[in-house]
């Protein structure tokens, strides 16, 4: 079948990642593996991360920092600053949503000639390594840059911060960064913070997600209790087995489990139900969907069955607290190349439960 | 810790191969090569275990499939809001055959692309998918005889499109 073998002239222009790379992206998931063994994977590693930042209970750092300098800024002891990292660096674009709401540009430079890529997303961050990134956070007229360490992960987290997760596995840092200058730096709590929706509970990606911009077998984004006044961070006592979260935690705690929904009822216990799932088939809440973000609210879930090239084929969901389910099929179509027509399916969908 | 001479080399003499396969299946190479590294990061982490699978390709191929399929929806919907990193990949010239074979395997039935890649860019005997796929082997032949059906006429289509 001579046709097909025209995929061969592919074959030598790929470019692989280096494999001391994939070794210490291995190693730091063992590591991660053995933490959690131990006492739980986040936790632990969390507070070792904090630990090493050298922070007490309810410390809390403020850095006014309004026309930051080399001389405000930090330097990695070798004369790089987040300013000098902007000036002779690239810019990177963010792994995931750039926060919304702010003007935001991460910034990536290196002083060694290595073979990789300092940005390769596969590049694992090695603080021996010569690389220096930066973070530019800028929002009415105001802007201010503060030092990364690694790949980040950041989200919005109220009108005027945004979240920042870098650093390493080992050590990872959360810190609320503000355009004015202002850096928070937070402490993750060991002690789990109760299940109750809130404006200050927000998705955190696993660092090592982030850090790979790989979507992996692991639970993808447990909900954090935000604490700003505090300066304190803690995972949300919640069930386990929640693969996948509602994008909506601030309302209301809900996800997945491959075919089970699991929410949380009023008198704060978890309930769940098994919905008529296609064996084999893939789910996840349609959270990460355009078309779910106007749908959703308190008391309603929808998860998504996907056919085997990607397309939506049901949409299952409640809008009574998981009282009752409703079973939306999608008709097949030709789905394109974009997302638009997915997006489109899924809204069409959703509209007679509006 | 694996991390091995021979797994350094299974590395390099199969990361090519493997991203091609994954890319026919699936149709989107920054995927493939997500999929295959990831089948390369769990294989050095299975430590010396790994020396003990019998066929390490396959097993690496059979774990890129599963991560494909695993994170479908959501690496879409990442690369949905995500640039591409400055100078971070390499992406091959895709010419229009490329492109064009890859569409007419998409539109086959995903069990029969998956026989078909094995067959042909794999280089696999129906014997040896039936034993990779744990079918048997009249099953992989009725699909192979199936999917060069289908695929005989799309890629007819295109040769005449590109005559005209």
């Amino acid at each position: 079948m001579p046709d097909v073998d025209v995929l061969r002239e592919l074959s030598g222009q790929f470019q692989r990642p280096r494999f001391d790379h994939l070794e210490a992206v291995a190693r730091q998931r063992l590591r991660r593996t053995a933490l959690g063994a131990a006492a739980g994977v986040a936790v632990v590693a969390l507070t070792v991360g904090m630990a090493a930042a050298g922070l007490s209970d309810g410390q809390r750092t403020q850095e006014p920092v309004h026309q930051p300098s080399p001389s405000e800024t930090s330097t990695t002891g070798d004369g790089w600053t987040p300013e000098r990292t902007r000036a002779e660096g690239s810019p990177v674009p963010f792994l995931g949503s750039a926060p919304s709401g702010f003007d935001t540009q991460l910034y990536c430079a290196t002083d060694s000639a290595s073979s990789s890529s300092p940005c390769d997303r596969y590049h694992p961050y090695n603080p021996d390594e010569d690389q220096h990134r930066a973070i530019e956070v800028t929002q009415g007229g105001e802007s201010a840059l503060f030092d990364i360490e690694g790949t980040p992960w950041a989200e919005s987290f109220d009108e005027d911060s945004i979240l920042v997760q870098d650093g390493t596995d080992d050590a990872p840092r959360f810190r609320l960064l503000q355009a004015d200058g202002t850096a928070v730096q937070l402490r993750l709590l060991s002690e789990p913070a109760p299940a109750v929706p809130g404006p200050d509970v927000m998705l955190i990606q696993a660092l090592e997600l982030h850090r790979l911009a790989s979507i992996g077998d692991d639970k993808e984004e447990p909900p954090y209790l935000v604490d700003d006044d505090a300066g304190t961070l803690q995972l949300l006592d919640v069930p386990q087995e929640i693969e996948w979260w509602g994008p909506n935690v601030d309302e209301a705690l809900w996800g997945a489990d491959g075919c089970r929904a699991i929410w949380q009822q009023p008198d704060g216990s978890f309930a769940h139900h098994d919905v008529d799932c296609r064996d084999g088939a893939a789910w996840d809440p349609g959270w990460n969907w355009p078309a779910f973000a106007d749908w959703l609210e308190p008391g309603r879930m929808a998860l998504v069955e996907w056919r085997d090239n990607g397309a939506p084929r049901v949409v299952h969901a409640s809008m009574d607290r998981g009282a009752t389910w409703e079973r939306i099929v999608i008709e097949d179509r030709d789905w394109g190349d974009s997302l638009d027509v997915m997006v489109d399916a899924l809204e069409e969908a959703l509209r007679p439960l509006a | 810790m694996a991390g091995s001479a021979s797994l350094h080399e299974l590395y390099d003499a199969s990361y090519d191969r493997l991203v091609l396969q994954l890319f026919a299946l699936c149709g989107e190479l920054a995927q493939a090569e997500d999929a295959v590294q990831e089948a390369f990061v769990k294989a050095i982490a299975q430590g010396r275990a790994f020396d003990r699978v019998l066929n390490p390709e396959a097993w690496l191929r059979t774990v890129a499939v599963n991560h494909q399929r695993n994170t479908w929806r959501h690496a879409k919907v990442v690369r949905r809001f995500v640039a591409s990193v400055p100078g971070s990949q390499t992406v091959p010239e895709l010419g229009p055959d490329h492109v064009a074979v890859v569409r007419a395997l998409a539109q086959l039935d995903p069990d029969q692309r998956q026989v078909i890649v094995l067959r042909y860019l794999a280089d696999l005997g129906p014997a040896e998918i039936a034993h990779e796929l744990g079918l048997p082997e009249g099953t992989v032949k009725s699909r192979l005889a199936r999917g060069r059906e289908r695929l005989a006429p799309l890629l007819d289509d295109r040769k005449e499109a590109d005559h005209a």
